[in-house]
């Protein structure tokens, strides 16, 4: 019995809650004969994973569900052994460009030509092709993704791939333009409450209301998240119920939390190096720069007055790429945290803010 | 005119040699050389009897000449020079060596008393000639020495013929007579004397010793026609010469200039004895020590004082040939501080010929085996004059090649006395001669081998002040002006480099005459490329320099810091550090203002550094590298404040470690990862496993348990501990029991992905601490689960696709926790089992065939994983007693439910699980009964 996010995951197109349009369309395109490469899109905790392991269990059959991590050795071009975990059924393959690093070229290509030069060997299997799983591809370096460009093309007859990505706006445009593109929007408030529903029903309680807004709004359109949190609510609190509930919420969020408020509460340089060490507490907890970023950049925005609003979320941006321009993350979120410091100061001390840049 | 007495103390000095030296062509030299001693004597006597101004001014005629190479100084003395000349070139020609003497003295007087008559041109063109005649006349019996050589008769006998012709010239010096003390019987033709020997020599000179008789039968006409053709031969040869010395001249250039004084003063001032040497007394002294230690070995002598005291020292080993414990000494320190030449004086000290083995020989182990060796093996040959050699290996830090082949190994081995061939059984000959290694970098990796056998001295910068005194010195030898100051700056500016502070001096003297701090300054150029210390950029980022000490260091104008500082930056070369160093330091800093503005600043030059650096290392454009350095400068600026000078920039960590917590941190989740069923793990990709799945399953896997036993639970929480075993042992979790830190025993959770919702050390609070009690309830439940799955494990062969860990897991928790009792009910249901399998195969075979079918078509479509899915008819039908949570399990990995409706249908079987943690009660029930 696994966690719930897991237990009650659809396990078929018919089983899934929401995007029903969506559904269909995947469900004919499985049905068809010519499945294209696809490449899935939206934000996380939408259901893509989901529904690319629904849409293969619809192209295969249960077999696909029989997963097995085989460990597999590279070779990269300095000679180096990279051992990586790959998780695979007899159908398919997932690859994870992050488990590799700064290879994955090697990898996709060792991957990719082993799978499209081999023809499926199991007769009974439904379909002739196999299929490539790439996870997180908006992560993928251009090399890969320019590796990608060909074989995609050439061995079409073995292998399709699905791309499973956050936005499109770093896939290159080549690879862009040979796959469907399928966006899988969050889920509304209200599907995800039908959703937590549902489990409660399958668990044999009810959900309070209460508890279930606290936990959408503490989720914001995350199902994965919001199922998470709903466990996680019901070991701590069984019986869920009284008006305020506490959400479980992740340390990290609550800590970048505390970051902003320490933020507001004091500007100076020696504030600037308290809250250095916390940004640090939190990388070393391997939070994405980014996420500490935009968590802080969000609660700040959740505090400050109105006129500063805008100011923060332009710096925030501003600063986010830089960062991802540059190579020390810490410089960043620090240039930003000051920048911040400067504006609220000059705003609470002076009343005005200066214009952008 | 020069003052008689000057004129003749200086001409000693440099008359001869520069005179000649300069003037002639390079090829007559040798000739000339003779020439010019026969000379001598000559005109050394009539040096020393002149008293006339005449001759002061021929003699300082040719200095002006040298002075003025190219052009002479006047007619006259490129006249006397052309005669001059001239006549060692027919000397030359003619080759006759008994009379070269003579004709050089002649035509030394011929030039000299041209003037007198000889030669009308010159009578006419120089104006001022009376005089020298006047005094020439009168000196007329210094020239006697050559009437004294040759025969007598050759010079009286021309005089009479001249005699008409000199009186008319001569007449109105008629006090020269006095001069008169040897020659009586001429007296009143003694004037006209002197240009008749003079023309009679010249003529003998061409025609080889003609008689005095000749030349009475020679017309006066003709002599003069004769002296004349001669005169303007010589004045073409001479043009011809000075015309190829000119050509030559210009063609060597520079090269014959400096020829004159090649040696650098590098060499030149070298020291040459011990005591002359410059740095650290205790330095020489350990050096000369250690080098003392071989006499025994070498000279086979004793040094009373040494030898106790390296007797007391506490590891001293006894070596039968009275060698020092290391045999090899290594000197290690900057360029030009001095260690070569303390190597070579020592070893000359102690007594020993020095070999060296510089960069410039070939340096392999071969080199060890053949010059080396030999050098020290050959003992005393002719060669050694009688002494031992001791080896400098300099430069060996450049000694390239690693493995076993190489220059240090061999070299180490020689000094270990290990044989050269393996086999031999003879031993090696052991090493009886000192020898010393001088290295830059005592931390080369080439020297890694060699540190542990050597003895290593250091070498510190000599000390300013000795070494000021000594380029002093140097300066007032060279005649140099140059005041302490200027030197002062000249060693901090080298940074105490001899060498090239001595190379610097060599250079400047070579333009000017005075040292001065442009003349260092320009010539600094090439300054040693020494790298700074990180410490000292930080410093000068941070600290801005005092008035006082700007002013003494040259050419720094704080208003223009930017040369100065990105000098710095770039010479310290490790830019990332230097950034990191200012990163973690700037909020440390003083001159912070209200605002932060300069923060906002500062941080922009961070953002540009960082993109700068990113792109070079991303996309290898090196281009932009030379900014990267600008990006730090521009930080002086913000950040600038004498009051920095109490905080030093701490050595950056910050950085480091939490990249290092990180590290960790991954390989926690990575633990995590691995044991989690595959599912899982496409489903929570690398970041959302931190940021969704840890932090939550945490909270999720610590329940609000209260720890009392587990049979007086109340049903609501025992369904949250089997919730709890059920979840924690498919993600792999488990509770190991440990000692702490302070003796008491904890349950620690494995793989710890508690790390992850602790910061600053601290537990989230919305986490119930979960007490030991509770930890080890759940972990005595875990382990009754996993006892009961590995007997149900054991019956069917294997557990489900996704448990092959917590079958491992299982088979050890039975053999490690053999009190619990799950585990003998494990292996009586293993026991009871067993003929059920078989039972039930016979059972279903006969029931139901389609499925036996069924079941025996998978496996061959589907390999491993699908164990479970053969045996599972059998989990549905047989299993109902004591494992249902397994059934529940298997379920929910397996996808059997659903693939096999028809099955499903056909054998209904309903059963009751019997909640509890261990199956104790156990029943034999019959299959009809299930069914």
């Amino acid at each position: 019995m696994s966690l719930w996010v897991d237990k009650y995951r659809p396990r078929t197109l018919d089983d899934l809650h929401y995007h029903e349009e969506l559904s269909s369309r995947l469900r004919s395109l499985a049905a068809s004969g010519d499945f294209p490469h696809i490449l899935f899109y939206g934000p996380s905790g939408a259901g893509k994973k989901t529904r690319i392991m629904c849409t293969l269990r619809e192209l295969y059959g249960p077999g696909v569900e029989k997963l097995r991590i085989d460990q597999r050795v590279f070779v990269t071009p300095s000679n180096r052994k990279l051992d990586v975990n790959v998780v695979q059924s007899n159908y398919h393959i997932e690859l994870t460009p992050s488990d590799v690093g700064m290879y994955d070229r090697v990898v996709i290509q060792d991957i990719l030509k082993e799978i499209a030069q081999t023809q499926q060997v199991d007769l009974n299997a439904k379909q002739r092709f196999k299929v490539v799983i790439i996870n997180e591809a908006d992560s993928l370096t251009r090399d890969a993704q320019a590796a990608l460009r060909r074989t995609m093309e050439k061995y079409m007859n073995n292998m399709r791939l699905i791309l499973c990505a956050n936005s499109t706006s770093k896939i290159i445009a080549p690879i862009r333009s040979r796959c469907l593109l399928v966006r899988v929007a969050a889920p509304t408030d209200d599907e995800m409450s039908k959703v937590l529903h549902h489990v409660a029903k399958k668990e044999r309680f009810s959900l309070p209301s209460p508890a279930c807004q606290s936990i959408l709004t503490s989720s914001s359109g995350n199902l994965r998240k919001a199922l998470l949190v709903f466990e996680a609510m019901k070991m701590q609190k069984p019986d869920l119920a009284g008006g305020d509930i506490d959400v479980a919420k992740p340390d990290w969020e609550t800590y970048c939390a505390k970051v902003a408020d320490s933020i507001l509460q004091e500007q100076s340089a020696q504030r600037l190096l308290d809250v250095r060490g916390k940004i640090y507490e939190l990388l070393s907890h391997c939070i994405p720069p980014t996420v500490v970023l935009k968590t802080i950049a969000e609660r700040l925005v959740d505090k400050v007055d109105d006129t500063l609003k805008p100011q923060i979320i332009h710096w925030a941006a501003y600063y986010e790429l830089r960062m991802r321009m540059g190579s020390k993350k810490i410089f960043h979120i620090e240039a930003f945290i000051a920048k911040v410091m400067t504006v609220y100061k000059q705003f609470h001390l002076m009343g005005y803010i200066d214009d952008f840049e | 005119m020069s003052d008689p007495t000057t004129s003749s103390s200086s001409r000693p000095v440099f008359e001869p040699t520069d005179i000649f030296d300069f003037d002639f062509p390079p090829p007559p030299q040798p000739v000339s050389t003779d020439i010019s001693l026969d000379v001598d004597p000559i005109t050394n006597e009539v040096v020393g009897n002149a008293s006339g101004n005449s001759w002061g001014k021929i003699d300082t005629s040719p200095r002006e000449f040298r002075e003025a190479p190219s052009l002479g100084g006047s007619d006259f003395d490129e006249d006397e020079m052309a005669m001059m000349e001239m006549e060692r070139e027919s000397e030359k020609l003619r080759s006759t060596s008994n009379t070269a003497r003579n004709t050089a003295a002649s035509s030394r007087d011929i030039g000299q008393s041209a003037p007198n008559g000889a030669s009308q041109d010159d009578w006419m063109n120089g104006p001022s000639q009376p005089q020298p005649v006047a005094s020439s006349s009168r000196n007329r019996p210094a020239l006697t020495p050559p009437p004294e050589r040759e025969a007598s008769p050759i010079d009286l006998a021309p005089l009479p013929m001249f005699e008409s012709y000199l009186d008319i010239c001569t007449l109105p010096t008629l006090r020269a007579e006095t001069a008169e003390g040897k020659m009586v019987s001429f007296k009143r033709r003694n004037r006209p004397k002197p240009p008749v020997i003079q023309t009679t020599r010249t003529h003998k000179g061409v025609t080889t010793k003609t008689d005095a008789g000749d030349l009475l039968s020679v017309p006066l006409h003709r002599l003069l026609a004769e002296v004349d053709e001669l005169k303007s031969q010589q004045k073409a040869i001479k043009l011809q010469q000075r015309y190829d010395e000119e050509q030559r001249r210009a063609e060597r250039g520079v090269l014959t200039a400096t020829s004159i004084n090649s040696t650098m003063w590098v060499d030149k001032y070298r020291p040459k004895k011990f005591s002359d040497l410059l740095g650290e007394d205790r330095v020489h002294r350990e050096v000369m020590g250690w080098l003392k230690e071989w006499d025994k070995c070498v000279f086979k002598r004793t040094l009373p004082g040494k030898k106790r005291k390296v007797e007391e020292s506490e590891n001293f080993v006894y070596d039968p040939l009275g060698r020092p414990r290391e045999r090899i000494l290594l000197l290690s320190g900057p360029p030009g501080y001095g260690k070569t030449t303390l190597a070579h004086i020592v070893a000359r000290h102690a007594g020993y010929r020095t070999l060296e083995i510089n960069a410039s020989d070939d340096r392999s182990a071969a080199t060890v085996s053949t010059r080396i060796k030999n050098a020290i093996e050959s003992g005393t040959g002719l060669a050694s004059e009688g002494k031992p050699t001791c080896v400098v290996i300099d430069e060996i830090d450049g000694a390239s090649g690693g493995g076993d082949a190489s220059f240090v190994r061999s070299l180490i081995k020689l000094i270990q006395d290990v044989p050269a061939k393996k086999k031999s059984n003879t031993p090696a000959k052991p090493l009886r001669r000192p020898i010393i290694c001088i290295c830059n970098d005592l931390y080369a990796t080439t020297l890694r081998p060699l540190r542990p056998f050597a003895r290593i001295i250091r070498f510190r910068k000599p000390q300013a002040q000795f070494l000021v005194k000594r380029l002093r010195e140097i300066c007032d030898r060279e005649t140099l002006s140059a005041d302490l100051r200027v030197l002062t700056t000249l060693v901090d500016v080298t940074s105490g480099d001899v060498r090239s502070c001595l190379n610097t001096l060599q250079f400047i003297k070579s333009k000017t005459s005075a040292v001065t701090d442009e003349a260092i300054k320009s010539s600094s150029v090439g300054l040693k490329d020494s790298g700074t210390t990180l410490q000292s950029v930080w410093n000068s980022l941070f600290i801005p320099i005092a008035a006082k000490q700007r002013r003494r260091a040259i050419g720094i104008d704080d208003g223009r810091y930017v040369d100065r500082i990105s000098f710095q930056v770039q010479a310290c070369g490790d830019y990332d550090k230097v950034v990191q160093g200012c990163f973690e330091h700037y909020p440390n800093l003083k001159p912070m203002d209200a605002s932060l503005g300069n923060l906002c600043k500062v941080h922009d030059w961070l953002g540009y550094y960082d993109r700068l650096a990113t792109k070079v290392g991303d996309s290898q454009e090196w281009e932009l590298m030379g900014y990267m350095p600008y990006a730090i400068t521009a930080w002086y600026s913000h950040l600038a404040s004498p009051a920095n000078n109490t905080k030093p920039t701490e050595w950056p960590k910050a950085d480091y470690e939490s990249y290092q917590a990180r590290i960790a941190n991954e390989e926690i989740a990575t633990n995590m990862k691995a044991l989690i069923p595959p599912i899982m793990r496409s489903l929570f990709l690398t970041t959302t496993t931190y940021t969704e799945l840890i932090p939550l399953l945490m909270r999720i896997i610590s329940p609000p348990l209260k720890p009392v036993n587990a049979n007086i639970v109340k049903p609501a929480e025992r369904a949250v501990l089997s919730r709890l075993v059920e979840l924690m042992i498919p993600l792999g979790l488990q509770f190991w029991q440990e000692k702490g830190e302070n003796g008491q025993p904890m349950m620690r959770l494995e793989p710890p992905i508690d790390v992850f919702v602790h910061y600053d050390g601290k537990r989230a609070d919305d986490i119930i601490a979960s007490r030991f009690a509770v930890r080890q309830l759940v972990a005595q439940a875990m382990d009754a689960e996993i006892a009961r799955r590995s007997g149900a494990a054991g019956a069917e062969g294997t557990g489900t696709g996704a448990d092959s860990f917590s079958r491992a897991y299982g088979l050890k928790s039975s053999s490690s926790m053999p009190g619990t009792g799950g585990v003998p009910t494990g292996q009586k249901i293993d026991k009871a089992d067993l003929p059920a399998t078989d039972f039930f195969g016979r059972q279903v075979s006969l029931q139901t065939t389609p499925s036996i079918l069924l079941s025996v078509q998978e496996p061959t479509d589907e390999i491993s994983p699908l164990r479970t899915g053969a045996v599972a008819p059998p989990v549905h039908l047989e299993k109902p007693s004591h494992a249902k949570s397994i059934f529940g399990f298997s379920a929910s990995t397996s996808p059997l439910p659903v693939e096999q409706p028809p099955m499903k249908k056909r054998f209904v079987a309903k059963y009751k699980f019997h909640e509890g943690s261990l199956s104790a009660v156990r029943r034999n029930i019959k299959m009809s009964a299930l069914m």
